[in-house]
């Protein structure tokens, strides 16, 4: 064919033009697949996948004895998320509705943007949520379920447990201590996303499940702690005191058995932020010549019959004055200690020396972190003085120039009480483990020795004299034998540098029975008024503590060995959580109801991406677990799904893509299947349908 | 009846290739979609590809003199539909309109692609007057810019361009210099070159060095000067008086990367798509893109990502090459045809063809705008699959009569 040069001229430019143009094709598709494919093959399994935070559960809190002191409920949290502007209208009308606000108030209370996660009210109280849960609620608007923590005791023991915020991390006492014991591990499921934000798919293999907080049993005994802040609150209406505290221990373990303050100007008894019985140091006075005794006893020096002149109620020292609040003459090491006289002891004292009692009262812990675990814990404070001076030994022995806090009161006469050990003062007993049965050592830990064994036993017998013939006659009781000391110190005036005239700690410290003693323990009044002394105020607040929590155990009360040497302490009426993630919910709630669960689930259909409780906790059986299920969508299961009734074509589309080799035999709908509706799914499943024409 | 054997069947058996691919990849694309409704569009485009095989058919039994023939009456029936369809047509989404008839959708942009091949064909075959004249250009043009018009009130940019492709490609095939063809151009360069004054500067003097060797005269040179210097000048000053989102709205029709979650998101996503099947792709119905709802209109402007990720760059090139393979024959047929009008109007159809092809995959691949064009034969839509055919019926129809004049 001719053609002319125009003509072929122009053929070569088409020519070139078309080839270039599939050439840029080519090379931008080689360019595409080839060298950028890694990239986007990562942008597909990133914005296809996701993780979704499983939280773990956090460690519930037993007394000794078994009670449930600290326990976790499931709060609605309602938030929104609107999509578009239209279900942003929608959620903000509902929201004015709900919370009866003015029209088109609740758009800006709650900042509600498009595309934006708010909080709209988190715990929401039962009523609202249940309305909420009755309502179609427009979508946009969602309801979360979260754990929260519940004190079943109320205020009971709240200064030791502390408290937890909205996110359920502990703020203070126990709970801020041990948070990390308490709060497990979370976990994560590994999920899978469509363009539309719908989750359909969980991995299994890729769950990482939370591990659960651990549960810990406290040393604490939860009926004595609501004896105590009974009595404390008692004492500081009937003796008009500023505010009262006391500790229990149990003095052969250093068990914590108790610890409370009452305050009563005190306001945020909700979320107590201090335990006064660890914080708290104030000067002791009289209660510290149980250790000056102690002291002396082991200095060996102090003949028990040797009588000492008192002077009558004053005795310069020095270039200061003592005084005894009695006029006493002569009196033995025993009388001393029982009518608690200054001039007396500060004799012996001075007698004896001031390094040397300085050491012993060291041995007793003061002036140390007993380390019990709770914060804020203070040491309290023992200064060598600068010289040991006549007046400063004897100021020292009498319970002066030296702070403690309750806690190593109450330690130290457990020291006394129990032979002369010196015992750390323990919270913790142990944890539940897996199977329900307390896990713990059930060893003392010993800090030291305070006093030489079998010197003990006189000074307890000073200590009985004092009740019985002593300061602290009032603390005398019929139920129990109590030995201890009275404390009636001033209080110093910060302000003026003195003390006040008028305003007293008066203190108790002592344990019980006196034949074979369990618990050794402190009450400390705050400035009582008209009656200032400890053996009027405190003392009985004591005694009564101890009457009342003899008689809850008849059998000689407390041995903790019973509860913690041999795992055969089996908390009852428990079930095992079972296994809910990745399963459908009709299935869940079918095992739900086969064992006895109470369920909470938050839809009708689809799969369960997470529980709480996990999986294989034990849980009381009035305790319910709370399940999440997915949003019901036509591909979201992993485990096998019910397949009757679909088409052939969409039961073939599922298995297609959930990678299950499949047979079909018939056409029409499925009536049959060979792996059984939540039967897990691997590569080497197979699956037969069986199908009917409908 | 006609000579079997002189029909092109490599020709017809491309395209029905790339018509049943389609099929295939619209059959996957809506396998998982939620309504038997879109699950059933594979049979629907099935049904189509047998209406389009009818009258494809028919054109080619029909003789070539025919639409010589009634070149302008269709091209006047076409405007009037273009005009009802503003008053009496369905549209969604701010796309084409279309007549609806019961479950059939007519869209008459489509025919009136048809239409002004045949119309513009038929004015450059018979047309007397000189190539590089005003007359010829001006009224070549208008009757171009008609229907552009009507369409644009649709509005449907991109079908408006496939209009001015037709005209340049025919413009090029009847003769105008493709020098002359860039001089026409030259006032869009400028409305690009213009956002920065340097680079409008040396376009300036690239141009009128261009003009200085092409001497197309002195009129002509003024002319396109005046053009250039005009597009040059107010685009400046109507991009300042433009709102931020309109200017948002052009930056991101040529740069849709600018606006991930709006119109980039498709591009985005579709590049994601056809990148993450690789070389060997991730197998019929395993697109998980496709799957997941994440690229939109994927059984119709971008069914070519599903081809990419399914098929790789294997499928990928397949289809490229069953495009290149028609439009090397349509060239080669253009070329061989001794009747003037038959060549015409086998490039406009071949333009049509691989214009629609290379916007459609560029825009797949992220590199043109998105336009809305679909991709021919392969595409879900009924007029559009009609259209391909009728245009492949007439390149059949002008080869097999390729020695009439």
């Amino acid at each position: 064919m001719k053609r002319t040069k125009r003509e072929r001229v122009r053929l070569g430019v088409l020519f070139v033009l078309v080839s270039c143009f599939f050439t840029v094709v080519t090379l931008r598709l080689v360019h595409i697949q080839i060298f950028l494919s890694k990239t986007y093959s990562q942008i597909v399994e990133r914005q296809s996948s996701g993780k979704v935070a499983i939280p773990a559960e956090r460690g519930v809190i037993y007394d000794r004895n078994g009670q449930l002191v600290a326990k976790n409920v499931f709060q609605a949290t309602l938030y929104a998320y609107p999509d578009d502007k239209k279900e942003l209208k929608q959620v903000a009308a509902y929201l004015d509705d709900l919370f009866d606000l003015k029209p088109g108030t609740a758009r800006s209370r709650y900042e509600l943007e498009v595309r934006k996660f708010r909080y709209i009210k988190r715990c929401l109280s039962e009523s609202l949520e249940k309305r909420v849960v009755a309502d179609s609620v427009p979508p946009g608007l969602y309801l979360r379920y979260e754990s929260q923590r519940e004190y079943p005791f109320g205020p009971v023991g709240k200064q030791i447990l502390g408290f937890t915020d909205i996110d359920n991390r502990g703020q203070s006492g126990f709970e801020l201590a041990f948070d990390s014991m308490l709060a497990g591990q979370q976990g994560w499921a590994d999920i899978r996303r469509d363009g539309l934000r719908n989750v359909f798919r969980v991995k299994e293999s890729a769950l990482v499940k939370p591990v659960p907080g651990q549960s810990p049993v406290l040393a604490v005994d939860w009926r004595l702690q609501e004896i105590v802040e009974e009595e404390l609150m008692l004492a500081v209406q009937k003796y008009n005191a500023a505010s009262a505290m006391a500790v229990f221990l149990d003095c052969n373990s250093g068990d914590i058995l108790a610890m409370a303050h009452y305050d009563p100007n005190e306001n945020n008894r909700d979320k107590p932020t201090k335990l006064r019985a660890i914080t708290d140091q104030f000067e002791p006075g009289s209660v510290f010549k149980a250790f000056t005794a102690a002291g002396l006893l082991e200095g060996g020096k102090v003949d028990f019959d040797d009588s000492i002149f008192c002077e009558n109620g004053q005795y310069k020292i020095g270039r200061r004055t003592l005084h005894d609040d009695k006029e006493l003459g002569w009196l033995n090491f025993r009388k001393i200690i029982e009518l608690s006289s200054n001039i007396g002891i500060a004799k012996l004292a001075v007698a004896y020396g001031g390094e040397k009692l300085f050491e012993s009262y060291k041995r007793f812990g003061i002036g140390q972190k007993l380390r019990c675990g709770l914060p804020g814990e203070t040491s309290g404070q023992l200064m060598p003085p600068k010289t040991f001076s006549p007046y400063n030994i004897a100021a020292l022995a009498m319970g002066h120039s030296v702070a403690v806090n309750s806690l190593q009161l109450a330690a130290g006469f457990a020291a006394i009480a129990n032979g002369g050990e010196l015992l750390r003062p323990k919270l913790l007993l142990g944890h539940v483990d897996e199977n329900g049965y307390v896990v713990g050592r059930p060893v003392k830990d010993l800090i030291g020795r305070a006093m030489k064994a079998g010197s003990t036993d006189s000074l307890k017998a000073f200590l009985r004299g004092v009740v019985v013939d002593g300061t602290a006659k009032p603390v005398n009781s019929k139920v129990v034998t109590i030995a201890g000391k009275t404390g009636t110190a001033e209080i110093p005036d910060l302000e003026n540098r003195r003390y006040f005239k008028n305003k007293f700690i008066a203190s108790f410290a002592g344990f019980f029975p006196y034949e074979r003693p369990v618990v050794a323990g402190v009450v400390v009044c705050e400035a009582p008024h008209p009656v200032t002394y400890g053996g009027y105020t405190a003392g009985p607040a004591f005694r009564r503590i101890a009457e009342r929590y003899t008689v809850l155990n008849p059998d000689q009360f407390i041995t903790p060995e019973r509860l913690l040497v041999e795992n055969t302490h089996r908390l009852d009426k428990t079930f095992k959580v079972p296994d809910f993630i990745g399963r459908d919910i009709r299935q869940v709630k079918d095992i739900a109801e086969q064992k006895g669960v109470k369920l909470r689930g938050t839809a009708a259909e689809g799969t369960v991406v997470w529980q709480f409780p996990p999986a294989d906790r034990i849980l009381f059986e009035t305790d319910e677990v709370l399940v999440m299920v997915a949003s019901p969508n036509k591909k979201n299961e992993f485990v096998m799904a019910d397949l009757t009734g679909l088409t052939v074509r969409k039961a073939a589309a599922l298995l297609n893509y959930l990678g299950v080799n499949y047979t079909i035999e018939g056409n029409g709908r499925v009536v049959n299947q060979s792996v059984r509706p939540g039967e897990n799914i691997n590569d080497n499943t197979s699956c037969r349908l069986k199908c009917r024409p409908c | 009846m006609l000579d079997y054997r002189q029909i092109d069947w490599k020709l017809i058996a491309a395209a029905l290739a790339l018509s049943l691919i389609g099929i295939v990849l619209i059959f996957s694309a809506q396998y998982y979609a939620d309504s038997d409704y879109l699950q059933s569009y594979y049979l629907r485009q099935l049904i189509w590809l047998f209406v389009a095989l009818v009258v494809f058919t028919a054109i080619v039994h029909l003789p070539f003199r025919i639409f010589d023939l009634s070149a302008y009456l269709l091209y006047f029936v076409v405007l009037i539909l273009l005009v009802l369809v503003l008053v009496i047509g369905t549209s969604r989404g701010g796309a084409a309109r279309w007549f609806s008839f019961g479950p059939i959708n007519l869209a008459p942009s489509d025919m009136a692609k048809l239409a002004l091949v045949l119309a513009l064909s038929r004015f450059f075959a018979y047309t007397k007057l000189p190539v590089v004249s005003k007359r010829r250009l001006a009224l070549s043009g208008l009757m171009t810019l008609v229907p552009v018009m009507l369409i644009l009130k649709q509005p449907d940019l991109g079908t408006s361009l496939v209009f001015f492709v037709i005209l340049f490609a025919l413009w090029f095939w009847s003769g105008l210099s493709p020098w002359y063809l860039i001089l026409l151009l030259s006032p869009l360069l400028s409305l690009v070159t213009a956002s920065h004054w340097l680079s409008w500067a040396i376009y300036f003097v690239v141009l009128l060095s261009f003009l200085t060797f092409l001497k197309p005269g002195v009129v002509n040179s003024t002319v396109v000067v005046i053009f250039n210097l005009a597009f040059g000048i107010i685009t400046p000053f109507i991009w300042n008086r433009l709102a931020e989102y309109q200017r948002l709205r052009i930056k991101t029709f040529f740069d849709p990367g600018m606006d991930p979650r709006g119109a980039g998101y498709q591009i985005i996503q579709s590049k994601i798509a056809i990148g993450s099947g690789g070389i060997l792709g991730k197998g019929f119905l395993n697109g998980s893109q496709s799957r997941l709802d994440f690229l939109p209109e994927r059984h119709t402007d971008f069914i070519f990502s599903v081809i990419g990720e399914e098929f790789g760059l294997w499928g990928a090139l397949v289809v490229i090459f069953l495009f290149g393979f028609i439009l090397y024959r349509s060239i080669r047929i253009a070329a061989r045809c001794r009747n003037r009008f038959a060549s015409m109007v086998v490039m406009g159809a071949a333009a049509i063809l691989l214009f629609q092809f290379v916007i459609n995959i560029g825009m797949t691949l992220g590199f043109m705008p998105v336009t809305g064009l679909p991709l021919p034969f392969i595409s879900y839509g009924g007029t559009s699959l009609v259209l391909s055919w009728a245009l492949i019926g007439l390149i059949i129809s002008a080869d097999y009569r390729w020695q009439e004049y």
